[in-house]
């Protein structure tokens, strides 16, 4: 399937405008959070009513329509990232020094504890540090919690390469949560 | 080492529940004698369950998000 063509749409309720209306800040938010630019996430998601609208006129319910219009997303912006060429999207390249980012976790306090706010911003910024690939892998499966090989294939990635985007992106976050002194207790 | 770096690769498929149970079987008893693994682990979950939180939540903007 080409990158940026819809998959096929769930059969059900209707796709209308004040479903669509509800749905934007779901598909800002992702897209935001994919391509770091208010612009650019604005006209993907544009370019995604449109694929929607044109695709099918009737969905299962809403929360399948979220899942599918993040699926088309997704390939929208996956498309975006092939145009402006900043990754080469097969490189499964291992990092230098695997065990860099993998160190046992060192012991801290055992009272410290995740504080729900100063986490989330540490993992926006993270976030935007990871490579785009990764990004999407962690929105898709962590944040939208889609299924592994629903995710593989909004992407157009190998189950094996998204496996690895996984797991290098977790870890980047997951260390970037500790370095930020924030520990998850036991 | 050896035991965690194996351990390490299949942490993040744990998670997922993409591993077979034998592999499961074996995590689950490493991470019962490495309190570094085990420690690894916990935080893979939290900050899987920080990335959870902004499912429904809207993105901080780079500009503030500190």
């Amino acid at each position: 399937m080409p990158v940026g063509a819809p998959a096929s749409a769930p059969q059900g309720a209707v796709i209308d405008d004040a479903a669509i209306r509800q749905i934007e800040p779901v598909l800002m938010g992702f897209a935001y959070r994919a391509v770091r630019r208010e612009d650019v996430a604005r006209d993907l998601v544009q370019e995604t009513y449109i694929a929607a609208l044109e695709a099918k006129a009737s969905f299962a319910g809403r929360s399948t329509l979220r899942t599918w219009m993040v699926g088309i997303l997704s390939r929208k912006i996956i498309d975006f990232y092939r145009r402006t060429r900043r990754e080469v999207l097969m490189d499964l390249t291992p990092e230098p020094d695997p065990l860099a980012t993998l160190a046992p976790t060192p012991e801290r306090a055992p009272d410290a504890r995740l504080d729900p706010a100063l986490a989330m911003r540490v993992v926006e910024r993270t976030l935007g540090t990871l490579t785009e690939l990764e990004r999407m892998a962690v929105l898709l499966v962590d944040v939208e919690q889609l299924e592994r090989d629903e995710a593989g294939n909004a992407m157009g990635v190998q189950p094996t390469h998204l496996r690895v985007l996984l797991h290098r992106g977790r870890h980047k976050l997951r260390k970037a949560l500790e370095d930020a002194g924030l520990q998850a207790s036991a | 080492m050896l035991d965690c770096r194996r351990a390490h690769e299949s942490l993040s498929d744990a998670l997922d529940g993409a591993l077979p149970w034998w592999r499961r079987a074996w995590i689950r008893l490493h991470l019962r004698v490495c309190p570094g693994c085990a420690r690894t682990e916990r935080s893979l979950r939290a900050s899987r369950d920080v990335l959870r939180g902004l499912r429904d939540a809207p993105p901080l903007r780079d500009d503030d998000a500190g």
